[in-house]
């Protein structure tokens, strides 16, 4: 290059300078040092971050040295440099990464675009002004909420509605075969009472089948008036603590079932807002499960784990979304575990995977039930020969 | 387990990467870049892990139109995208390796569905980045991050221009494979405001002693995004965690300084149990 060059190059009307990846500067020419109001190579050592404003820092470590890095130049970058006096310096910049005899730097080149600023405030400010304008509309402002309201209150009935339309089909179900079996043998039996032409003995197991089915019959009502009254429970919701709830009912069941050892690890579990009665059904129910299912030779192994996190409230309108605190409680037993297929057909009336079992099948219903009342969800898992887990995702405090 | 078509919208969605074979890792990309920002990593990888990368919604060549205003107005929104993800490919003891604030993602998705994850490694993670004295130091005052804000909607008209950079080809760098070369952390410019409104207004502190999962923290000796204070405070927060300070600078060292970055996540996944 001559030497007339090189003093041409040296009054180049534009920002030159150059940086490790680092960001330490190595180089910068006359016009980035003045414009920055720097002596001439007091930059040279410092960190690319002197020169930057605060967010041009984070754009720097976000965007510019990612594309930089990835990309190997940038170009057309707006971006504000800070002078030594701390003014700043709105510039557009272009960017590249050289590879030089050590390594590689990047060097960069920029000019001030102070009119440009201008304009783009301007802009800014007429989009601000509009979008002001739109948000203090107030009868907009009010509309809107009113939507957001209904639109909570739609999900609510919608996921409610789903709900009761299973709880119908279930219903029938109990209507068309599990009440008319009982009944059949009822009337069959009566019917030979009633004949006449019974021996002693035949009318001693005729009554006590009559007995058998009768009672049958009526743990089935009463079962189904006790699932019904949890629909029209009006009670007030307060704060429940639930660890007091789980310790109760885990209490009261270790004594109904002294046989048993329970080996049980517990994390500590929240207050929600609910029903007080319904909840202690719940864990009742989830806890007495483990007892009949979860055992291996009389020992229950049992883990509870309690977290909070957040979901979205919505669970049946798509596209809306309000994050929320639920208590996500988990139940494991180490016990004989089922198969997975079975992992919603557990929930439904009067299904169970035993049949010897003594318990009536309504257990795993009364608790959906519950949790639907409290607008969560709750779910199982099991693995044959490893064991089961309910997760229950309980809202903390919705309102509702 | 989810259909078919359920799967493949949530690969397509969030331009979803599987290769390799064996124990999974999933990256997860950080505020104002792509998937591609770990491509100085995989190597190292993906002979001995699946890996697994993906763009945020909004980000790289994700579907936009999936893009939910509401849904992302919580980091949580994204945090339930890692789990689509994980549960659409069946994903199980996964190391999770999360960059900036998709390590507070990360452990949000973590503290979902802990069975899923084996251990986190967290680069340059911050539980928040606005002060909040005495009793943390995030690196921020509440003006800065007003500042960042109306900077980037200063920048709006750049932005536009910067963040969705022409499609080229690029014969003087072979090295950049063309479907590199198309997406470079291109973003859309609407959404990236969102994106760090969210990502820097957030407070995750309270989650951080949920975790349960060995997590090692890789902070960097000068990050501005992440002081040191703020590295120092999650390992005391989070139970079986361990701490490195590295010797790279800035915040992203995984792109800077690939081999430090490699040998520590290296050196923590052979002695980690």
């Amino acid at each position: 290059m001559t030497f007339e060059n090189e003093i041409l190059l040296k009054q180049v009307p534009c920002g030159i300078f150059a940086c490790t990846e680092d960001g330490v500067i190595t180089m910068a020419n006359t016009y980035c040092s003045n414009l920055l109001e720097y002596e001439e190579t007091q930059l040279i050592g410092t960190n690319i971050s002197t020169i930057l404003t605060l967010s041009g820092r984070i754009f720097y470590q976000t965007h510019l040295y990612p594309l930089v890095k990835l990309h190997r130049d940038a170009e057309e970058i707006f971006l504000n440099l800070v002078t030594r006096s701390k003014k700043d310096v709105p510039v557009v910049l272009n960017a590249v990464l050289a590879t030089t005899k050590s390594g590689t730097a990047i060097v960069y080149s920029f000019i001030p675009v102070l009119n440009r600023r201008k304009y783009e405030d301007e802009i800014l400010q007429a989009k601000k002004n509009a979008e002001d304008a739109l948000r203090k509309n107030v009868a907009l402002e009010k509309i809107k909420q009113e939507l957001e309201l209904q639109q909570k209150e739609l999900d609510k009935q919608i996921t409610l509605l789903t709900f009761q339309n299973k709880e119908l089909l279930q219903l029938g179900n109990v209507i068309t075969h599990d009440l008319q079996e009982p009944l059949r043998k009822l009337m069959l039996f009566s019917h030979e009472l009633l004949s006449g032409e019974l021996s002693a003995d035949e009318k001693e197991v005729a009554l006590s089948a009559i007995k058998r089915s009768s009672q049958k019959i009526k743990n089935l009502l009463l079962n189904l008036q006790e699932y019904l009254s949890l629909s029209t429970d009006s009670s007030e919701k307060t704060s429940v603590d639930l660890q007091e709830v789980l310790q109760y009912e885990l209490q009261q069941l270790q004594s109904l079932h002294s046989h048993i050892k329970v080996h049980a690890e517990i994390a500590v579990l929240p207050s929600i807002k609910g029903c007080k009665k319904q909840l202690h059904l719940l864990f009742h129910q989830l806890i007495k499960n483990a007892f009949d299912h979860g055992t291996t030779d009389n020992n229950l192994f049992l883990v509870i784990r309690s977290v909070i996190v957040k979901e979205n409230l919505f669970n049946s309108l798509h596209n809306r979304y309000e994050y929320i605190d639920y208590a996500k409680i988990t139940i494991t037993d180490s016990g004989p575990g089922f198969d997975n297929r079975y992992k919603e057909y557990i929930f439904d009336f009067l299904k169970k995977l035993h049949p010897a079992t003594t318990s009536d099948g309504f257990g795993l219903a009364f608790c959906i039930k519950i949790v639907e009342n409290h607008f969560g969800n709750i779910k199982a898992d099991g693995a044959v020969g490893i064991g089961a887990t309910f997760t229950l995702m309980l809202p903390i405090d919705y309102v509702y | 387990m989810l259909k078919q078509v359920a799967v493949n919208e949530i690969l397509v969605k969030n331009n979803v990467k599987v290769f390799g074979t064996g124990q999974p890792m999933l990256f997860a990309h950080g505020f104002g870049c792509d998937q591609n920002m770990w491509r100085f990593i995989i190597p190292a990888f993906e002979k001995q892990y699946k890996i697994v990368l993906f763009d945020y919604v909004g980000s790289g060549k994700s579907d936009i139109t999936a893009y939910n205003a509401e849904k992302y107005s919580d980091l949580n929104g994204y945090a339930n995208d890692i789990l689509d993800i994980v549960t659409a490919l069946d994903l199980n003891d996964i190391v999770f390796v999360g960059h900036s604030v998709s390590c507070m993602i990360g452990l949000l998705a973590s503290l979902k569905q802990p069975n899923r994850f084996n251990k986190m490694i967290f680069i340059g993670p911050s539980a928040r980045y606005i002060n909040d004295q005495p009793s943390y130091i995030g690196g921020f005052e509440r003006k800065d991050i007003k500042e960042l804000l109306e900077t980037m909607d200063k920048n709006y008209i750049g932005w536009a221009n910067f963040l969705a950079p022409a499609i080229m080809k690029n014969p003087d760098k072979p090295e950049l494979g063309e479907e590199l070369a198309a997406s470079f952390c291109s973003t859309d410019p609407v959404i990236a405001r969102q994106f760090a409104e969210v990502t820097f207004l957030s407070d995750n502190r309270e989650d951080l002693s949920k975790l349960k999962i060995p997590a090692l923290i890789l902070q960097c000796s000068d990050d501005l995004i992440a002081p040191l204070e703020v590295g120092t405070y999650l390992e005391q927060q989070i139970s079986g965690s361990t701490l490195k300070i590295m010797k790279a600078t800035g915040h992203c060292p995984h792109m800077s300084a690939p081999a430090e970055t490699i040998e520590l996540m290296s050196n923590y996944l052979a002695t980690a149990s």
